[in-house]
Formats: C-alpha cells, sequence, structure tokens
C-alpha cells in the first residue's frame, strides 16, 4: 500500500508550511531521509527528508500551497511494490528529430501552474496543447485552454488578467483582443468597495474589504506583477495581523551615549582576543532585559480566546535583521541568562544564519519582546510595528555625535541616539511605556549598572 | 568578470533568436558559439538539406517532364552542387552574425560551462548574466553496432554528396531526417533502403497520410521497410552485409549495401555543460526541464530548443527563445504554441494540432473531412496528383482540432492550418473562406466542406 508522508511539526506553534519547491518529481526513487520537499514555516525554509524509502507516487500539494501539520504532502509506494503509471527511469533515450512520441503514450494529468517552477516532463505538452489541456471533454471546457486568439492571450497576460474570466464574443466563446480590452475597462470602472457609501452603519461590525488595486489608465504595460510568496507572504501576513490587532502607540526619547561608546571602545580589543566583534546591540540587549524585569507587563501577550494576559518569567529577545529575502526575526533565547560577550557572539550567529536563510524554526519563534535595529540604515526616527504575540518592540537608532545641553548649562558634542518604543497600548499604559524607555536609557547612559547584570 | 543582462549559450535558431529578442528589449546581451554562428539548422540541418532536396527535386522534375512534353537529359555535377549548397549556408550564417552584430549582441567564441548559479566559463574566461538561456540544442544519436565513421553516416556526413554517390545505401530511420536524406540519394542515383522500426514511418504523426507518403516513395522506387531493424553489420569484400530483423525479432535477412546513413534520431546536448552548477535539473531523457515560461529548476536560466524538450523543430525553437528573452527581460510570456511539423520529401507531408486518435483521446467527438489531391485542379497542372488532406474537428462544437496532409508545398499550406488552429478556428472558418482558384490551399477548404459532406469536387458518401 502507498503511504502517505504528512507534513511534519516543524516547531513548537507551527500549524502549517508552505510548499516552496519540489526537489523531486513524480515518479523519483526517494531514498530514506532523502530531501525531497522544500517547506516554508514561519520565516524560515526548511528541506523535509523522506521519512521512508520507496517511489514518489503523487505529489497531493502544489508549490505555493500552505498545508496543515499532519495533512498529508505526498504519497509514497514501498520499494519493490508494483505501482501502475509509474515507470523506472529507462536509461537516457534518443528522440527522432521530428517524431517523437511513442504511440499510445498516456497524456499526462498534469494541470499547468504558470507561476511558479513546475517542469513540464511530457513531450505532448509541446506538440499538441490541446491534448494537455482538453482532458476529459467535461472537466476541460470550464477550466482547460481557453478558447482565444493569440493577441488575446498575449494583452490578456500584459494586463494580468485570467482569460477564463473575459467573456469571448467570438464564435464558441472566442476570446478576441477587443473582449480582453472590454473586460479590463469594465473592471477599471468598477467602484472599489461599495459598502460604505451605501450603508454605513453596516460599517461597524466587522472590517472592510481590503481595497481593489486598478492600475492607471494606460499604464499597465509598464507594471510588472510578482506573486506574492514565501517569505514575503509571511512578512506581509504577520504584519497585516499586527497592524490590525495592537493598538499600536509610539513613544519616543533620546540617550545619551557617550560613556557607553567610551566602555565598548575599552572593551572592544579585550573581546576581539575571544573572537567576537562586540557591537551595541548586547549592551542594548541587557538593557532591555533588565528593564523588562522592572516592568514586566512590557514582557506579555494577550491571549484573546482566553482573555487573559500572559506574563512571562522568560526573557527571548528577537532581533529584526534585514536580509535580501526580506525581514527575519530570529530570537536570543533566555538573554538574561547570558554574558554580554555571550549575547554578542549568539546575536552574530543569528544573523549570519539570518542572511543565509538557514535559520531552523525554533529559532524565529517565541520572542516576548523584540529590538529593531534601525541605525545600521540610518533614519533619524521611526515607528516601528509590533511582532506580534509580542506587546512591544523598541526601535534603536544611529550613534550621532549631537549638541547636548550638559547640567551645568554648558553644551557640549556627546554621542547621542534615538529610542522609540512602539507598544500595544491594550497591554501597556503610556506611563508604563515611558517608564520602561527611561529605564533603558539609565541603564545605556551608566553603563557600570549594567556591571550588576554580567 | 564581464556582466551582462542576459546571456544565451548558442546560436542555433533558438539561441539567436532569444539574444536579438533580448537586446531589442534594451538588454545586454552576449551570445556564445562554440561551432558555427547558426548551429546545427543552418550548418549541417535544415538549410543544407532543403538545398539538397531542391536540387534532387529539380532532377526528379526535369526527368518526369517527358509525361507532359518536355524533354531533357539532365547531368549532375556534385561539386557545383556542394558549391552552391555551402554558398546558401555562407549567406545565411552571414546574415545571422550580421542580424546579432547590428542588434549589438556581443558574440564569444568557445565552449561554455556553468562556473555558478549565473556564471559561465568560457576559455578561461568568466561572464556574469543576470539572466542565461541555455540553447545548445542536439545531436546524432548512434545506434548500438553501428559506429560512425567511414562506412556508417550520420546526417552531417551524408550532406557531403561531393564525396560521392553510393551505389547501395541503407537508411535506418523513417523519420524526417532519414525520409529527407533517403529520397536525396535515391533522386542521385543511389539505390536507397529505408527501415523504420514502427509500423508506420513517421511514428508520430497521422498513419493514413504517412502511409500515403510512404507508397508515393515507393512507387518512385525508394524501397520502404517498417517493422524492421538492424541488428548489426559485416565488412565483406562487396560490401556491408547488414542483418534485418522483423522489430518483434524473428527470422533474419541479409542485405547488401555500401555505405549506411543512421537517422534514428538525437539527443539534447547537456554535456560538459556544468549544468550541476547552476542547479538546472534534466529529465530522465537528457532534456533539461522547463515550464511553460522556459524557465528551468535554476532562478534565472532558461533552456530552449532541442536541449529543452520535444519536439526538436527548429520553428519551435525560434518561439521559445523569444519567450525565454522576453521573460529575461521582465515581460510575461508562455509558450503556449501550435507547432506544425513538415517533411521536406517530394510529395512533402505537414501537421499540426491533434491526430484523430490523439482527438479521441482528449475527449472529443471526432470528425474527419479528406479531400484528395487527385481531385485538385491545381495539383493535376503541377503534374502531382498524388496527396491528401485531412481534416479533424469536434463534431459538437465544429472546433478545429488538427490538419493532416501530404501533398507538393504540403510545409507552406500548413501554415493557414496553424493560423486557424491558433486563433480558434472552426471547420466551417475554414470552408466559408474564399480560396484562390485553382491552388493547392482550396484543397483545405474542401476538407473542410468534407468534414460536413459538402465538398463539392468528390461525392460525399
Amino acid at each position: 500500500m502507498p503511504r502517505e508522508i504528512l507534513m511534519p511539526e516543524l516547531a513548537e506553534s507551527v500549524v502549517e508550511g508552505e510548499i516552496l519547491k519540489w526537489l523531486v518529481e513524480e515518479g523519483d526513487y526517494l531514498k530514506k531521509d532523502q530531501p525531497f520537499v522544500e517547506v516554508m514555516t514561519d520565516k524560515v525554509t526548511v528541506e523535509l527528508p523522506s521519512p521512508y524509502e520507496g517511489v514518489l507516487l503523487k505529489k497531493l500539494a502544489k508549490e505555493g500551497d500552505v498545508v496543515k501539520v499532519h495533512a498529508p504532502i505526498a504519497l509514497l509506494a514501498e520499494p519493490g511494490e508494483a505501482v501502475a503509471g509509474v515507470k523506472e527511469a529507462p536509461p537516457v533515450q534518443a528522440v527522432e528529430e521530428r517524431s517523437i512520441v511513442e504511440p499510445g503514450l498516456p497524456p499526462k494529468e498534469e494541470k499547468e501552474d504558470l507561476s511558479l517552477f513546475k517542469p513540464d516532463t511530457t513531450q505532448v505538452v509541446v506538440k499538441n496543447p490541446f491534448l494537455q489541456e482538453t482532458k476529459p471533454k467535461e472537466e476541460a471546457r470550464p477550466q482547460g485552454r481557453v478558447l482565444a486568439v493569440p493577441a488575446a492571450r498575449k494583452l490578456a497576460r500584459e494586463l494580468g488578467i485570467p482569460l477564463e474570466e473575459v467573456p469571448g464574443s467570438g464564435p464558441l466563446g472566442r476570446v478576441r483582443v477587443e473582449d480582453v480590452r472590454a473586460y479590463a475597462e469594465r473592471r477599471k470602472a468598477q467602484p472599489a468597495p461599495e459598502a460604505p457609501r451605501e450603508a454605513p452603519p453596516a460599517l461597524a461590525p466587522g472590517f472592510p474589504p481590503p481595497p481593489r488595486y486598478v492600475p492607471p489608465k494606460g499604464y499597465e504595460g509598464l507594471e510588472e506583477r510578482v506573486p506574492l510568496r514565501g517569505i514575503r507572504r509571511t512578512i506581509a501576513q504577520g504584519l497585516w495581523q499586527s497592524h490590525l490587532y495592537t493598538v499600536r502607540t509610539l513613544n519616543v526619547d533620546e540617550a545619551d551615549l557617550t560613556e557607553l561608546v567610551a566602555l565598548r571602545e575599552r572593551l572592544k580589543p579585550e573581546a576581539e582576543r575571544q573572537g567576537v566583534k562586540l557591537t551595541y546591540l548586547p549592551f542594548i540587549f541587557k538593557a532591555v532585559v533588565r528593564a523588562l524585569k522592572r516592568f514586566p507587563v512590557l514582557n506579555t501577550s494577550l491571549d484573546e480566546e482566553r482573555q487573559e494576559i500572559v506574563y512571562k518569567r522568560y526573557y527571548h529577545i528577537g532581533l529584526a535583521v534585514a536580509t535580501e529575502r526580506g525581514l527575519i526575526v530570529p530570537v536570543v533565547r533566555d538573554a538574561d541568562r547570558k554574558s554580554i560577550l555571550e549575547l554578542a557572539q549568539e546575536i552574530a550567529d543569528l544573523s549570519a544564519k539570518a542572511r543565509e536563510g538557514r535559520l531552523a524554526p525554533e529559532e524565529v519563534t517565541g520572542s516576548t519582546f523584540t529590538v529593531t535595529n534601525i541605525g545600521s540604515v540610518g533614519a533619524l526616527m521611526s515607528f516601528p510595528i509590533i511582532n506580534v504575540p509580542d506587546a512591544a518592540i523598541l526601535g534603536v537608532h544611529s550613534i550621532r555625535k549631537r549638541p547636548w545641553v550638559m547640567p551645568d548649562g554648558s553644551i557640549e558634542a556627546r554621542d547621542i541616539m534615538y529610542l522609540s518604543l512602539s507598544f500595544d497600548h491594550r497591554l501597556v499604559d503610556g506611563a508604563e511605556a515611558a517608564a520602561f524607555t527611561r529605564e533603558v536609557i539609565r541603564l545605556l547612559e551608566n553603563p557600570e549598572l549594567l556591571l550588576l547584570e554580567m | 568578470m564581464k556582466t551582462y543582462d542576459l546571456i544565451v549559450i548558442g546560436t542555433g535558431p533558438g539561441g539567436y533568436h532569444a539574444a536579438i529578442r533580448g537586446a531589442q528589449l534594451g538588454l545586454k546581451v552576449l551570445a556564445v558559439e562554440a561551432g558555427e554562428v547558426g548551429g546545427v539548422c543552418l550548418n549541417v540541418g535544415c538549410i543544407p538539406t532543403k538545398a539538397l532536396l531542391h536540387a534532387a527535386e529539380t532532377l526528379h522534375h526535369l526527368k518526369v517532364a517527358e509525361g507532359f512534353g518536355v524533354k531533357a537529359s539532365p547531368e549532375v555535377d556534385l561539386k557545383k552542387l556542394a558549391a552552391w549548397r555551402e554558398s546558401v549556408v555562407k549567406r545565411l550564417t552571414g546574415g545571422v552574425a550580421g542580424l546579432l552584430k547590428g542588434n549589438r549582441v556581443e558574440l564569444v567564441r568557445g565552449y561554455a560551462r556553468f562556473a555558478g548559479p549565473k556564471e559561465i566559463e568560457v576559455n578561461g574566461e568568466r561572464y556574469g548574466g543576470k539572466s542565461v538561456i541555455v540553447a545548445t540544442g542536439s545531436e546524432p544519436v548512434a545506434l548500438k553496432g553501428f559506429l560512425f565513421g567511414e562506412d556508417i553516416w550520420d546526417s552531417t556526413r551524408a550532406l557531403k554528396v561531393e564525396e560521392g554517390i553510393p551505389k547501395r545505401l541503407l537508411v535506418i530511420g523513417g523519420g524526417a531526417v532519414g525520409l529527407e536524406l533517403g529520397q536525396v540519394y535515391h533522386r542521385l542515383g543511389s539505390e536507397v533502403t529505408l527501415i523504420e522500426f514502427m509500423p508506420e514511418i513517421l511514428p508520430a504523426g497521422d498513419p493514413e497520410t504517412a502511409a500515403l507518403l510512404r507508397k508515393a516513395l515507393e512507387k518512385e522506387g525508394l524501397r520502404v521497410r517498417t517493422g524492421t531493424k538492424a541488428v548489426g553489420y559485416e565488412k565483406k569484400k562487396d560490401g556491408l552485409h547488414v542483418t534485418l530483423e522483423p522489430a518483434q525479432g524473428g527470422q533474419g535477412e541479409t542485405l547488401v549495401v555500401d555505405k549506411i546513413l543512421v537517422a534514428v534520431g538525437r539527443k539534447p546536448r547537456t554535456e560538459g555543460l556544468g549544468l550541476e552548477k547552476a542547479g538546472v535539473k534534466v529529465d530522465e531523457r537528457g532534456f533539461i526541464q522547463v515550464n511553460a515560461r522556459m524557465e528551468t529548476s535554476a532562478p534565472g536560466v532558461y533552456a530552449i530548443g532541442d536541449v529543452a524538450r520535444p519536439p526538436l523543430l527548429a520553428h519551435k525553437a525560434m518561439k521559445e527563445g523569444l519567450v525565454a528573452a522576453e521573460n529575461a527581460a521582465g515581460k510575461n510570456a508562455l509558450f503556449d504554441f501550435q507547432v506544425p511539423s513538415v517533411v521536406y520529401t517530394g510529395p512533402e507531408w505537414a501537421g499540426v494540432g491533434l491526430t484523430e486518435e490523439e482527438a479521441r483521446k482528449a475527449g472529443y467527438k471526432v470528425k474527419v473531412g479528406k479531400f484528395p489531391l487527385s481531385a485538385s485542379g491545381r495539383a493535376l497542372t503541377l503534374g502531382g496528383a498524388e496527396g491528401l488532406i485531412k481534416v479533424v474537428g469536434d463534431e459538437e462544437t465544429d472546433l478545429l482540432l488538427g490538419v493532416f496532409l501530404v501533398g507538393p508545398q504540403a510545409g507552406e499550406l500548413i501554415a493557414e492550418a496553424t493560423l486557424a488552429l491558433e486563433m480558434g478556428a472552426t471547420v466551417s472558418d475554414l470552408a466559408l473562406t474564399v480560396h484562390a482558384h485553382p491552388t493547392l490551399s482550396e484543397g483545405l477548404m474542401e476538407a473542410a466542406e468534407a468534414l460536413h459532406r459538402q465538398a463539392i469536387h468528390i461525392l460525399n458518401r
């Protein structure tokens, strides 16, 4: 009996994974533990090893599909099991220059997926596009090849219009260029969400529908469309959730880090001797953890289902890292139990892994508070978005020499940094947020206080 | 390292189309060619073969012209024929080189090898490309027991008519290449025997029209034996003793010939390319796996033409080249076209779309209209009354599904059928279009009428 391969539990609290890429084809022979599919969960990509040995009978999910944990993703036949329809891989064989198809070769039962890579393994595809796409006729008509002239097919692709949505005016419903144009016009003319104007009171429960994107007339050809996939989709979903389900409020303050700058300069050579590049982040992490201990409400989550506030007595600090693939938040676990040097080392390791896309699922989950280092890019001030389910996120900015009024009234050039704390006002009061930020600043301005944490 | 927007490996039909379209779309393009610009098609494929076919056909026409009162005693000057063949090739390859240059495509000569995902090495020099199109084509495949050499020819060697016309020639393979070159040698004076493993020549085509082509060739004097395989040969004083056997095995027999042309197929050319370095996957037959956008398994790397997938046809490669180049330039192009096939024998054979059998398998209620060229005024005045035009349609919707024909100029006639299919035409659309009289294309209209039992020049029984 063929066995199902199920989506494994990739990490705690991971409930689903997106099929990013199949690494093998149907009919391929899999060794045990051979990676066979690339799956993306949360913000990391893993190659799943095959749990058994055997022939991959069928892929049960397409690339781009999101599959729940424990749901089947593939069918595997056991070794030696005779399986109808799966050929043993034949040796490389020649193909006649013009006539290639073995007579009677059955057309493959594959539907075309144009958006992601998927090899067209059958030669019938090119020879007779009709054959591939018009399988049994009943199902073929609605979803098979749409009857359309070549110029209409091209125009529809350019405008990003699914051809099957366009009513054809030609014989047999053949879609012509004018049909595509008319459809595009109608689509543009449609007012976006209609609900607000008609019945304003009805707006109250639930969210309005998302806005509908309509290209400016005449500029459709100058646009390019990229499917929302992979990390970008995860980012989009996470941030959308954060935006819709937190009451985001901003608290801004500034810190004089002149002493910390000097301290770091002094410690740098020693850290380097131990093979660690010392940045400001480990100090900031330390200060944050200490402040979190004093203001535990910043280290909470809201369990909406149970209507409970979850106070955490562990300090997992997330660090937002910009990578080529997008934003990733690796998590430094138990930051309260680590030394400055250990934190420096771990932050460096996680950042490198993030940029290389090698993070394990457990390395990007479970943060209790997040720090985002905007300084490395160089904005004066930014309003970070909360990394749900955290209660707050601290944005730290570049350290620059700025004129500073000293206690004696004189003005000096000091090393100043802005901090922006973005917090969920449902959980955290404004005064608490401000006090928390002040505490972080107090510790950073007097780094010797951190000695007590080391 | 020099970097480009687009690197095209190979300047055969697919490659030069891709390079030129890429340049037209504003990309900085590098083309790499290991052999001659123009690839197999222009240098040792379609073009020189068709030149020889035309010469052989002219000779044949002069011989049969006596039947309508034109007498001639033609002679063939093989040296001059070869020189003309080469001049045609030179002119076309020179033209392609000029087009590449005129479009500011840089050309580097040598074998390309992937050094990384989007990096290639040619003659020790590295080149980086935002996109790479693999267009390395294919090469003849050898047959077990028949090593290419002095006596065993591949299609490239067979072009060299100037080196002599063998008295007796065995052609192994009843596909386009075998049929075309077989007929060239037959018309230039060889005694040609052609064998095909499958029960009919052109095994992928419509069997009815393929059989008509076989009969026409046999009538001309070519010996065609289908369902036959060659298992080995022995060189003796009086020639090559080839052992032929029925395809399913059984009693063998010996055929004595002077040369053997092996035309059993071609295989994709991927060796030495270092595809694994780029992460490009091939299928079990060695073809690079591609999707409808001509993308391979490696992002930014495309494959087109013979190296990508069958059918191995220059015009398929050309369109695929355009699709790949457009996608490399950020457009959204798909290869979703109908691909016609043509065999340039006399008479020609051509086909596009679904055969009756394929249409039935696809679930259509198939109806077929046929028009024999013996009823075509134009065919008769051309001296070639042999032939058939066949239209495959769906009875329920009248949708045109396929067209297959054998007859003079079939390769030109198939263009109308291909356009009709591409436009989603009905059989009635073909029937209702006025075709000039007398032309061969009228036959297509009549075949469409015949599907509705309304052809004028035949009895619709």
